[in-house]
């Protein structure tokens, strides 16, 4: 195993991307509160990002680039939505930690 | 794996820097956090002395920041501290974008994602009672799934690296067959202007310049009187033609996302909740 790196290309990208993802659903599935769930849920979706990058420089066409752009829009929408429903949890039950929520369990 | 491992000793060096810097004084909280410096620097420039190319030292040096900003999201008390963590994530990816030649994509995660993002999470931190979150332990129920999805991780990134192929080989058969079954031609959009394409080329006339002029256009620097060609000037085109009827659904997503968050979190005069569903 050699102890340097040749280059920084898509592989090494591709697992910089699955660590992140791996970090993200580690807060969301640790965390007691909607707030930093919602956090880790962005750490999600930038790991999603960077894959589609590094893959469409790997295939050299911009598909992916558009596709993270799609994913960066879905991202907004989630954290606006996410943002409305962690104040209307607060002002039902003065806390968002999920530990109060668990009524909600399916 | 070499890499993988690189990026554990610098979650070990964060663990370390921060379990110095959360004691309450003397030599061993400064000892400890420049131990834990230690343990992200000098693996980073042994591992990093072979690279040549500024792009690579950029996404290697500013995917390790990013990794050690996501674990303060991750295990971070203070919710402030974690939004700001989240910012210094974006910021990071936005220069990994640009070293992949993205730099529209890095343009709006600074914009939206850096900006608009975070900046509403620091929002309703001003709105509501956050508490310091220490992470809960949610119990021994949960300890079997995250082990099963530490380990599909791993096998990813194991299948990841051993199918890894150089960065200009083809693309793989069923990329191609996803492409079509899209309806798009995948390979006919290529990463650099003027490149020899398979059908009607639309910088043809990019071509037909004297060289030098050209080259000067490729290269994206201002040029008097001409459309500058570049890859965002790609991405609109590619967005505004084949990707229509996505992007408009994209933006209807986001009109009713506006206006579902306004009617999850409108209060009424009385302080009763109209509209919200919970």
């Amino acid at each position: 195993m050699e102890l340097t790196l040749q280059s920084f290309d898509v592989p090494h990208t591709l697992v910089f991307a699955a660590l992140l993802a791996g970090l993200g659903l580690v807060g969301l599935l640790r965390r007691r509160n909607m707030l930093f769930i919602l956090l880790a849920l962005e750490l999600l979706f930038a790991a999603a990002e960077v894959a589609f990058v590094a893959v469409a420089n790997h295939v050299r066409t911009y598909n992916g680039q558009i596709f993270a752009i799609f994913v960066i829009m879905i991202a907004a929408a989630q954290a606006a939505v996410g943002v409305a429903i962690i104040v209307t949890m607060y002002r039902h039950r003065q806390s968002i930690g999920t530990e109060h929520w668990t009524s909600l369990r399916g | 794996m070499t890499l993988f491992g690189f990026y554990i000793l610098t979650l070990a060096g964060y663990f370390v820097a921060r379990a110095g810097l959360r004691r309450r004084g003397g030599p061993a909280r400064i000892v400890l956090a420049l131990l834990g410096a230690a343990f992200i620097v000098v693996p980073a420039l042994v591992l990093g002395r072979g690279l040549t190319r500024a792009a690579d030292v950029l996404r290697f040096g500013l995917s390790a920041v990013a990794i050690v900003a996501a674990a303060h999201i991750v295990i971070g008390e203070r919710p402030v501290h974690c939004a700001l963590a989240l910012l210094v994530v974006f910021l990071c990816l936005a220069g990994i974008f640009v070293a992949f030649q993205a730099e529209f994509l890095a343009a709006i995660t600074i914009s939206i994602n850096a900006g608009a993002v975070v900046v509403t999470f620091l929002f309703i931190l001003m709105l509501i009672d956050v508490r310091l979150d220490r992470g809960v332990d949610t119990g021994a129920g949960w300890v079997w799934p995250a082990v099963a999805l530490a380990a599909v991780f791993t096998v990813l990134v194991a299948v990841t690296l051993a199918g890894a192929r150089p960065a200009n080989s083809p693309p793989e058969p069923w990329f191609r067959m996803a492409g079509s079954a899209y309806g798009s031609e995948l390979m006919n959009t290529r990463l650099k202007a003027g490149a020899p394409s398979d059908g009607a080329d639309e910088f043809q006339w990019l071509n037909e310049l004297p060289p030098g002029e050209a080259k000067r256009m490729r290269s994206g620097r201002p040029y008097p009187l001409r459309p500058i060609s570049g890859y965002t000037r790609h991405i609109g085109w590619e967005l505004y033609t084949k990707y229509t009827v996505p992007f408009e659904v994209a933006s209807l997503i986001l009109t009713i996302a506006v206006v579902g968050a306004v009617a999850i979190g409108r209060q009424g005069r009385a302080g009763e909740v109209r509209g919200g569903g919970l």
